[in-house]
This record gives structure tokens, sequence and C-alpha cells, in this order.
């Protein structure tokens, strides 16, 4: 017999392993076997883990707030070049004098305003998300390049580059704040009314508005969620590399999207996936690069792999009865 | 019903007052604008030079603008696929025209790119995947095929299709004539031919096109295999003017046809749109770059105006089919 009723922890317990999740986990389990068997004395070696582990951080944090992002259907491409604007942001600030927390606070200031100029364009005009926040990627990496002139720009703040560096037993402090930030936005959005209403808007926004759900403010919020986290993640990369680099973040948007695609979430409609499993999937697709890395293939393979991963995974949403386009 | 007729033959009698006509002086006042601001800051943007590069960057992006203009209207979304198809073709023109002439070379090109679309169109019936996630990720793995295949820059030699790009006939290039040929027999074929028909009515209204009988997915592969067509004969052009192609040079290629065919009030709902309107929204857009360079700014800053012209474009669309709605 079905159970109707489910308690809160077992609720906990599906939020944090889900059965899509598992079947990443036996995926990224058979990637580590296979790994050791090409490369039996480079790939298990701490040196290297560490090398996957600190590589994963700021995408995995990016990943997060995009993936609960998209349980309530806002999907939102400019991320990559959100992460390079707001490094060029924040660097430009810290060259010019400022305080590395008011450099941080101009820095974020401009990408609330960039995520509600795609919230602006999706939710009250009704624009389509995928092409508007296409067009936003595009204008992003201009204006990057216009505001560093086309130069790197070096911007070496010494806390921050002790804390993106640091390690505790070993493991990255970024990795282990990322992991945590996961678990409780997986935990919160089992739990709580805002986690419930955020999947409710997500399935169906008619339905939801009609229940008094403010599925609009709801969205506009996320929007500006994710561009924030984004630009984060923008400020940690300055920390870790000490610059901000002009190709910072290109292609980004398809690394944190291509694991929440794997982790069973649809790009047409929101309400279904599993953060976990979108960390169990940053895991997979960083493992994969590890390997083309350390075998030395082609750096172009990884497009490749990416655009055939986005597409199996889209097809999977199809064939569990996502959207069909006719 | 009767508000209907009504309003046809209101429509019927004044021709001036049809969204086709609005749409049109519109984009003429504002086409008109940039013209007359850019030669404001500087007078000699009106002149021989000029007007001949606007033609030559018409010629590519208005065969573009026509393969998208037919998926718009036939409700197929859009095709992001252009950088990996016009560069593929561009790059197996130079291959063959380096070897066996120029004739060959234009036929391969264009058979490239037909290719793509072809590909494109099945995978999208056969898995019913959204085209915009299709395509996006075809493009994807189209760049990363194309820079392991062909490195670097590619030089093209001296030949009869470089002829093609240097000729001109009453004042424009051979080849700006050759993309207004292509955009009217691409209009009579829509208008005129059962193809066409069927095509526009897909977009219209995809259930009741079924119950009609049309095939849907037939529409689909042919309209996605025409857009590959007309981005190999872009390819074509392409190559036929420039000395050196590499596979990234067609990146910038893929907003501004997008633009150009949404402002022109072609709708991505489908079914609606005007072919003559095209031509002054891909003159519109063709003269932004141009513009932008002759007033002394980076290529970064026609990047950034091209992203924020596709969110502009993008929303209008979004609002005007909010409003349909209601």
């Amino acid at each position: 017999m079905t159970q109707l009723v489910i308690s809160r922890a077992q609720r906990i317990g599906k939020a944090l392993v889900a059965s899509s999740t598992r079947v990443l986990i036996i995926g990224l389990l058979l990637l580590i076997v296979v790994g050791w068997r090409l490369e039996p004395h480079l790939f298990l070696t701490s040196s290297n883990l560490y090398v996957i582990s600190s590589a994963a951080s700021v995408p995995l944090l990016i990943t997060i707030a995009a993936s609960v992002a998209l349980l309530a259907g806002v999907i939102d491409l400019s991320v990559g070049s959100m992460t390079g604007f707001g490094a060029a942001v924040f660097a430009i600030c810290i060259g010019h004098g400022l305080v590395p927390f008011a450099a941080a606070a101009v820095a974020l200031i401009c990408a609330m305003a960039v995520g509600a100029f795609n919230a602006t364009a999706c939710v009250f005009f009704g624009a389509n998300p995928l092409i508007v926040t296409l067009g936003t990627l595009t204008a992003l990496q201009g204006l990057t390049l216009i505001l560093l002139n086309n130069i790197s720009l070096a911007a070496f703040v010494p806390g921050l580059y002790n804390f993106t560096n640091a390690t505790w037993a070993g493991v990255p402090v970024l990795l282990l704040i990322a992991l945590v930030f996961g678990g409780a936005a997986s935990i919160l959005l089992a739990v709580t009314r805002w986690g419930r209403h955020i999947r409710a808007a997500g399935g169906d926004p008619a339905v939801s508005n009609r229940a008094g759900i403010p599925v609009g403010k709801l969205k506009f919020c996320l929007f500006i969620l994710t561009a924030v986290i984004a630009c984060l993640g923008g400020i940690l990369y300055v920390g870790q590399d000490g610059a901000a680099q002009t190709t910072l973040g290109f292609g980004l948007e398809l690394q944190i999207y291509a694991p929440i695609l794997l982790a069973g979430y649809s790009l047409t409609r929101g309400g279904v996936g599993n953060v976990m499993g979108a960390v169990t999937g940053v895991a997979v697709l960083e493992v994969v690069d590890n390997l083309l890395n350390l075998r030395s293939v082609n750096p172009y393979w990884q497009y490749i792999i990416t655009g055939a991963i986005i597409l199996v995974a889209v097809y999977a949403d199809v064939l569990r009865g996502g959207e069909r386009y006719e | 019903m009767v508000t209907n007729t009504t309003h046809g033959r209101l429509e019927k009698s004044r021709p001036w007052a049809s969204p086709a006509a609005r749409t049109a002086a519109v984009l003429t006042v504002i086409w008109a604008i940039l013209v007359g601001v850019t030669a404001g800051f500087h007078p000699a943007f009106i002149s021989r030079e000029t007007l001949l590069a606007i033609a030559f960057s018409m010629a590519v992006i208005g065969v573009l603008s026509v393969g998208e203009a037919v998926v718009v209207i036939s409700g197929g979304l859009l095709d992001l696929s252009v950088p990996a198809s016009t560069a593929l073709s561009a790059l197996c023109t130079a291959v063959v025209l380096n070897h066996f002439g120029s004739w060959p070379a234009a036929i391969v090109g264009v058979a490239c790119g037909c290719a793509v679309g072809l590909i494109n169109g099945s995978l999208i019936v056969l898995t019913k995947i959204n085209p915009i996630v299709v395509t996006l990720a075809v493009n994807f793995a189209g760049v990363g095929i194309l820079n392991m295949a062909f490195g670097q820059e590619f030089p093209l030699l001296k030949s009869g299709l470089h002829d093609l790009g240097l000729n001109h006939l009453i004042g424009l290039p051979d080849i700006t004539w050759l993309m207004l040929g292509v955009l009217f027999l691409t209009a009579l074929g829509l208008s005129q031919t059962r193809y066409g028909r069927h095509a526009v009515a897909a977009g219209g209204g995809s259930p009741a096109a079924k119950r009609q009988g049309i095939s849907l997915a037939r529409v689909r592969i042919a309209t996605f295999g025409f857009m590959g067509l007309c981005a190999g004969i872009a390819g074509v052009l392409y190559a036929a003017q420039s000395q050196l192609i590499s596979a990234s040079d067609t990146s910038n290629l893929l907003f501004l046809p997008i633009t150009a065919v949404i402002l022109s009030g072609f709708s991505l709902q489908g079914g609606r749109g005007s072919m003559l309107v095209l031509i002054l929204g891909i003159g519109l857009l063709s003269t932004v770059p141009t513009s932008l360079i002759v007033m002394g700014l980076t290529p970064d800053w026609t990047q950034l105006a091209q992203g924020l012209l596709l969110v502009f474009a993008v929303s209008l669309d979004g609002f005007r089919i909010k409003r349909r709605l209601r």
C-alpha cells in the first residue's frame, strides 16, 4: 500500500537523496572507477582530488542557486557572463581604492539591477526567458569587455585570497560552504511554505496564481537571487585568481545548466527536480572534465560532450512526460 | 463573427492602417533617426563607402533573416545554430574553393548548411524537444567540432567567388541583389505555393493545422532545412567577402537576424509577419554595427547593443502576445 501522509523527516530524507540522485551517484562511482583504471597514478591522488574540489566550488554555488530558481521555472543563461561582469566591477572598485566590502556591495547592487532587468523582460513582458537571458549574456559580455578595456585587471585582496584558498581537513572551505548551502536549500524547499510555493509556481503558474501564490513576485526575486549568487561567484573568482579575467565566465552557463538537466530538471516546466541531484551532477561533470584534462584530450571535446549531455537530458525529460514540442 | 468581418473589411479598405504598415512606418522612422544621428556626429557617414559597407553586411544578415523568418512564421520558435551552420558552410566553401574552384565550392557550402538544418529538423521531430534547446545544443557541439577540425584561421584564394563579392550592379554589390532575390522568392513561395501556406498555417495554430491534415513533422523538417539552406548561402556569401575565415568568426551573426525578424513584426507565436517589412528590419539592424563603428565605438559596444536590442525585441513581442490573449 502506498503511504499517503509522509512525515517531515521522510520528506527531508527524500529531498536529500531522491531516486534520480541515486542513479547519478551510481554513475559518479562508475566514473571514478573508470578514472582510476585509466589513470591509476594520477586520478585518485590527494592533489588531484583537491584540484577537482576547488574547481567545483564556485560553479557548485551558482548551480545550487540556479537549480532553486529553475524549480519555479526561472531560467537564467546570463549567469556565466554575470560572473565575469561581477568580477570586473569588483576588481575596478578595488582598483579605485574601495574597501573590499564596499566593492563587493557595489558589484552585488549591479547584479541586482541586471537580475531585475531580466525579470522585467520575462515576468512583466512575458518574453521567452531562454532568448532574453541569451541576449543579456551577450550584452553583459560586451559590457565587461568595455569596462575592462579588453585587458584582464589585477586585483589582489589578501583576505579574500586566504578565504578562497583555505582548507579544512584537506577540503576547500568554499566547497564545504557550497555543500552546506545546497543541503540547507533542499531542506528548506522540502519543509517550508516558500519551498512549496516555489515548486507550485513552476509546476503550474496559472493555477498557483489563482491559489494566491504571488508567482510574478516569486520569479522576480529568484531572477535577482540567481544574478546575485553568480556575481558572488565572480567576486570569489577574483579572490582565487587575484585578477578579473576578460574570459571569465565564457560558457559557464552550460557548465551550470548541464548538471541541472542531468539531475532531472526540466527547461520548459518548473516544479520537478532536486537540488542535491544537481550537486551530484556538478560532481559528475567536474570528474569528466578532470579526466579529459588528465588524458590531455582536445579541450573542444568538452563542448561536444556538454552539447550531447544537454540533448540526452532534455530528451529524458520529454520521455518522463515533459513538454512535447510538435 | 460580425466584428471579425468588419475588422477584415476595414483592413482591406485601409491598407495603411494594418499592423504591418504600422511596423514598417516605425522601422523607417527609427532607421532615419539612426542615420540622422550618426551623420550628425560624423558627416562622413553619408557616403558611398558606408552604403557599400552596410549593403555588404545586409547580404549575409538578410539571407539569415529570411531563414529565421520562415522558421518563426511556421511556429518553429527560433534556430540558434546559425553560427555553427554558417561557419561550416563558409569553411567547407574555402576548402573546396582552394582545390576545385568557385562553382563546386558554392554548391558544397550550401549543401553543408542544408545538412545542419536537416539534422536540426530531424532531431526536433524525433525527440520532440523544444527547437531552442535543440539548436542551442547543436550549435555548441558544432562549434566544438569545427574548432577541432579546422584549427585556427583558414586562407581563401582569389577566385570567381571573390569577384561575386566585389562586383556591383546599379550601385549595390551583387551579393545584396542575391539576398533580395532570395527574399522575394521566399515571399512568393510562402504566399503562393501550397507548401508555403502549409508552413504559415502550422505556425498560426498547430492543432488546427493538424486537423486539416498538415503533417507538422514534415513542416518542421522542411522549415529547418530551409533555414539551413539560407545559412549555407550566407556562409558562401561570407566566404566571398573575406580573405581569412575562422570557426569563431560567425558568432556575431546570431542575434542581428533574430532581432531583425522579431522587430519586423514576426511573432514567436507563429503565423504572423510580412516579408516586405523584413527588408526594413534587415536594413535597420545592418546599419547598427556600421554606425556604432563610425561613431568610434569598439566592437564590444556592438556586442552590448546586439544583446540589448534582442531583449527589447523579444519583450515587445511577448507584450504583444500577452495583449492579444487578454
